[in-house]
């Protein structure tokens, strides 16, 4: 990768393009699997959310459910079962069930839980309210069903409420970052090369990282928006990582700024190296150190004290394409980062060569006026 | 004046700053705004239906275009700035 490409003659060889290729190859199925892979089973909604005594009427509704009338319904009231009289499919995704309550159950919350013998079973903790409690339903026997979860079996992303269909964004929005601090790190290596060679073309490779690194960023921030507006419901919340994100983007930003502002080559090139350094200091602290503080509470998930990735946050099968998709968004990050690399080395090499033309010329000219 | 003007090109360089500095009141802005967002929670109901449709399916759709855009974007600007170069080259063998 550390090949200028620019350099050699003729067509590139296979060491040219294989990691372009395996960008290719991880990005393209795994956008592929993050769109299209179907969320698991799950039970939404129960109407009505609250009942009196008596024999009551629920409709069920579901999400990416197959009901058939072979579906079994009970509720969960002080730890017993109170079973449903009779259940009816009124589509793949609505299952009518009615019980019979008599008094009223002991308590005032039940979680309902529907069944198949052996698909599997969901569950909704808490979903009805109950305003007349009394001695318990009759009944109280009926098969708990299998303690599998619906839909275990096959390839799915979990159905977690409020998330629902927006899970799917951990393997586009997550990557973004991810690419944003493996650029920045690869702007780093190159600034502590510059500072060590007092090589200019290795401040450039540093800002080229920054500027591609930057995009990312931004993306980052912009989708990170849009998802929070759906799941949390602002564009932008005090969220630690949020604040840290957006400090990290201005820091970054700031570096170009001073980059540009100097004009003397060997000048810029320390002075943008030395605050290249501090920059990915506070990345790291503003990234990944402050919002996993025990003391500060997060919206993320894996932050305000757990470690990112265990396995309470992550399914397995979301793991399985958030991998491939951040390697390969990381390779797309790397590829665009040499493509910006290379046309500034190569607008340099052009300058100077018109920068060394004009001032032969301008000597040329001086020996024939004197 | 002339023979001060730094290797990268003096026009080049004024039109890299002002871009970045675009960038960076743009961001700025973009947070000073969402401030009283945040604060004040009062969503436009189309905004809450299309983002919230398709059990939440359409975020998923606005965010995959937000990265597409983004990368033809950098794309587009990528490609004017070589055909700046491709002028300038063009200018110096006249």
């Amino acid at each position: 990768m550390e090949r200028n490409g620019s350099r050699s003659k003729g067509r590139k060889g296979i060491s040219y393009w294989w990691w372009k290729v395996l960008a290719i190859l991880l990005l393209v199925p795994s956008v592929h699997v993050a769109l299209h892979a179907p969320l698991a089973p799950a039970l939404v909604h129960v109407s009505p959310g609250r009942v009196d005594a008596g024999p009551v009427t629920f409709v069920l509704t579901g999400y990416n459910t197959s009901f058939t009338n072979a579906y079994q319904v009970y509720l969960i009231n002080a730890g017993e079962r109170i079973c449903a009289t009779s259940v009816e499919a009124l589509d793949e995704r609505h299952l009518q069930a009615r019980f019979d309550l008599g008094e009223g159950p002991r308590e005032s919350l039940s979680s309902i839980v529907v069944h198949h013998p052996e698909s599997g079973r969901l569950g909704l903790a808490s979903a009805i309210y109950h305003g007349a409690t009394g001695a318990g339903a009759e009944g109280a026997d009926c098969p708990a069903g299998p303690s599998h979860t619906l839909g275990a079996g096959s390839f799915n992303f979990p159905n977690r409420s409020i998330l629902y269909e927006s899970i799917r964004n951990l393997n586009l929005h997550v990557p973004m970052w991810f690419t944003m601090m493996v650029l920045m790190g690869i702007s780093l290596y190159h600034s502590l090369r510059a500072l060590n060679r007092n090589d200019l073309r290795e401040d450039g490779a540093a800002a080229a990282a920054v500027h591609a690194g930057l995009l990312f960023c931004a993306l980052g921030l912009v989708t990170g928006a849009v998802w929070a507006r759906a799941t949390w419901g602002a564009w932008w919340t005090n969220d630690v990582k949020l604040n840290g994100a957006a400090v990290t983007a201005l820091i970054y930003l700031a570096y170009l700024v001073l980059r540009g502002s100097v004009s003397e080559p060997h000048r810029r090139a320390r002075l943008a190296s030395v605050y290249n350094i501090f920059a990915f200091m506070l990345l790291v602290l503003f990234l990944l150190v402050l919002p996993r503080l025990n003391a500060i509470d997060s919206l993320h998930p894996g932050n305000g004290g757990n470690p990112a990735f265990n396995q309470y946050d992550l399914d397995d099968n979301l793991r399985r394409v958030f991998y491939p998709a951040t390697a390969g968004w990381i390779l797309l990050g790397i590829w665009m980062f040499q493509l910006r690399r290379r046309m500034l080395a190569l607008q340099e090499r052009v300058e100077d060569r018109d920068h060394a033309r004009r001032s032969t010329s301008r000597i040329k000219g001086q020996q024939i006026t004197s | 004046m002339m023979n001060l003007r730094p290797p990268f090109g003096g026009i080049l360089q004024a039109q890299k700053q002002r871009h970045t500095r675009i960038a960076f009141v743009a961001l700025v802005m973009g947070m000073i705004q969402s401030l009283p967002a945040a604060a004040s929670d009062a969503a436009p109901h189309w905004l809450e239906d299309s983002l919230h449709g398709s059990a939440k399916m359409n975020t998923v759709v606005a965010v995959t275009t937000i990265i597409l855009l983004g990368i033809f974007l950098w794309l587009y600007l990528q490609d004017r700035r070589l055909s700046r170069m491709e002028e300038k080259i063009d200018q110096g063998a006249r």
